[in-house]
């Protein structure tokens, strides 16, 4: 009998998600575009979340949109955070019973993700990355975190550098002394 | 000497001001180099990399250096260290270096290795965080001196008698037969253990030993019974008799040898689907020659995870888990109408994972009707001719 009731319950919240993202909120990104998202699926992200929860959900639906000031919210950052948002907002929600956040930072990128995080414009992945932290969007986050981090793997510093460009501030001996220091990880099977 | 005052206050204040301006006005960095990020970014995009991945990195930058080790929280030796024989590295270096690269470590797993009290100190007086030890500790020689012992919470492959005194925050143990956790005067040596591990051991099995066990052991969340060899029913009702006397029970795997022939395991099994109410995750292998019965596991209502290694013959096993969210099926000689209303037995199933000698279309077609299943992983030995359309 417990076990029926807590069944319906389960079906009804999921019905209540899927309801409320019939409703379409307006998000705005820092270059002015103004873009709709279904209301569950914004919520995924907490600021956003925040913001509903403090205006009340009707003042959000009937009112200006919601404004996303940080600069990395550009309108194609925005598009793609919400193409993410829309696929996912319905994913089953995280299982407390099992200790998953190890293996779930082990588990590789759903085939979705991975053909969404893979976008050839460098500037618009880290834009992606910096506006999803800004709007606290924990998985998109992670999403992105594992792209680079895939890219990374089994690359030499050279290569890393040039492929994130990033600027090296070593000098040739610094350089040296950890690979010194590092030479033990490196022996191989 | 007022002046030279003035002129070395006005020289500091100059060097101050150039400080000032680096930080006030940050190069604008291009938008598609990785430099944009602040140090916050960087760790957190950085702590999906593989422990070899973080240290062939540590170079790239300084920025890099800074944020790339921040994030790990537990290593795993062996791994690390494994090939360091074939370098001049010394052990005592390499553990040096951890210790000293990786300032928020909270858990060292040294098991498969032979971690000694020095290497393990080195740890102990460097990394503040760590409140966990791992280690693997066959005998009583390799007792660890007293200050590192109550940092201890895992001991794994205990094959002989030892004491396990001092070790207060003990919580995962592993051995091979029950009586190693019972001194010479049959006095209990774990208590409030969280998870436990061990070989059946049919000539020395002993149900007092396990009943005390079970008695002071109430805590126990996770228990792995290897190697059971139960001949009559009356040994494998015993046993489940009393583990069914674990109320905190919620991963569950017993791993059978042998069972008495013609008997429904299921049966057996009920006081512990009965009683374990929080039981979550339950494992059954069967390797046994004889031909079983494993008819229904109902009474595990709560059961999200069902882990089933089917071996033998069986027959008219009915699976149904209104909670069941993953399932693995090792089963051999898988029997095609076993999905038979597979949605309705499995409405919450998100992962399946069935390995099998034959796999048929109509298996598929079954499970194609599963409402919440996001994985499907098939090891089969026959090809099954798929199209576009089955993945849509």
């Amino acid at each position: 009998m417990a076990d029926n009731a807590d069944h319906i319950d389960g079906d009804d919240n999921e019905d209540v998600r899927a309801q409320q993202n019939l409703i379409k909120i307006k998000l705005k990104s820092s270059e002015g575009g103004i873009y709709e998202c279904g209301l569950t699926a914004a919520k995924m992200s907490d600021l956003v979340k925040n913001m509903v929860e403090s205006l009340g959900t009707d003042a959000v639906v009937t009112t200006e949109p919601i404004i996303l000031g940080n600069e990395a919210v550009t309108d194609a950052a925005l598009k793609k955070i919400i193409e993410w948002v829309e696929f996912h907002w319905d994913d089953p929600p995280v299982d407390h019973d099992f200790e998953d956040e190890k293996d779930r930072r082990n588990e590789e990128l759903s085939h979705w993700d991975k053909q969404f995080i893979d976008v050839d414009d460098q500037a618009l992945l880290f834009d992606v990355i910096a506006a999803a932290n800004y709007m606290d969007i924990k998985g998109l986050v992670e999403v992105g975190a594992k792209h680079i981090c895939s890219k990374i793997r089994g690359k030499s510093c050279q290569e890393v550098r040039e492929m994130l460009k990033i600027t090296n501030d070593f000098t040739a001996e610094e350089e040296d002394a950890i690979h010194k220091e590092n030479a033990w990880i490196y022996a191989k099977d | 000497m007022a002046q030279q005052l003035t002129q070395r206050m006005a020289s500091l204040v100059t060097t101050d001001d150039g400080e000032d301006k680096d930080i006030q006005q940050p190069k604008i960095y291009a938008k598609d180099s990785m430099d944009r990020f602040g140090d916050d970014m960087f760790g957190l995009i950085l702590s999906y990399l593989s422990l070899e991945d973080r240290f062939r990195c540590e170079c790239v930058s300084k920025q890099i250096q800074r944020t790339v080790f921040e994030s790990v929280v537990d290593i795993k030796l062996y791994h690390l260290i494994r090939n360091i024989y074939k370098t001049k590295t010394t052990l005592t270096q390499a553990m040096e270096t951890i210790a000293k690269k990786f300032p928020n470590i909270q858990i060292i797993d040294c098991r498969g290795m032979i971690c000694n009290d020095n290497n393990l100190q080195i740890f102990h007086d460097n990394c503040r965080h760590l409140r966990h030890i791992y280690c693997s500790k066959g005998s009583n020689c390799n007792q660890l001196i007293p200050k590192l012992r109550p940092l201890v919470t895992r001991i794994s492959d205990v094959w002989a008698k030892q004491s396990f005194i001092n070790y207060h925050r003990l919580s995962h143990l592993s051995v091979t037969f029950i009586c190693y956790v019972f001194d010479q005067n049959f006095g209990l040596m774990a208590k409030n253990l969280l998870s436990f591990e061990f070989t059946f051991k049919v000539k020395d099995f002993n149900n007092q030993l396990l009943s005390r066990f079970v008695a002071e052991n109430q805590s126990l969340r996770c228990l792995v019974i290897k190697e059971i060899q139960c001949n009559t029913s009356e040994t494998l009702n015993e046993l489940t008799e009393q583990l069914s006397r674990l109320p905190q029970l919620r991963r569950l795997r017993l791993e059978f040898r042998s069972l008495p022939k013609h008997y429904s395991l299921c049966e057996s099994l009920r006081p512990i689907g009965v009683k374990c109410k929080q039981l979550k995750r339950l494992a059954l292998a069967l390797r046994s020659k004889t031909t079983q019965i494993v008819d229904s596991i109902e009474e595990f209502r709560q059961l999200k995870r069902l882990d089933l290694t089917l071996d033998s013959q069986w027959f008219g096993l009915r699976i149904s888990g209104q909670r069941l969210t993953h399932l693995w099926l090792k089963d051999l000689k898988l029997i095609s109408d076993r999905f038979v209303n597979c949605h309705e037995l499995w409405p919450r199933l998100q992962c399946l994972s069935i390995e099998c000698t034959y796999f048929s279309r109509q298996c598929l077609d079954q499970i194609s009707t599963l409402p919440a299943l996001q994985t499907l992983i098939v090891q089969c030995f026959v090809t099954i001719d798929l199209s576009d359309n089955d993945f849509s």
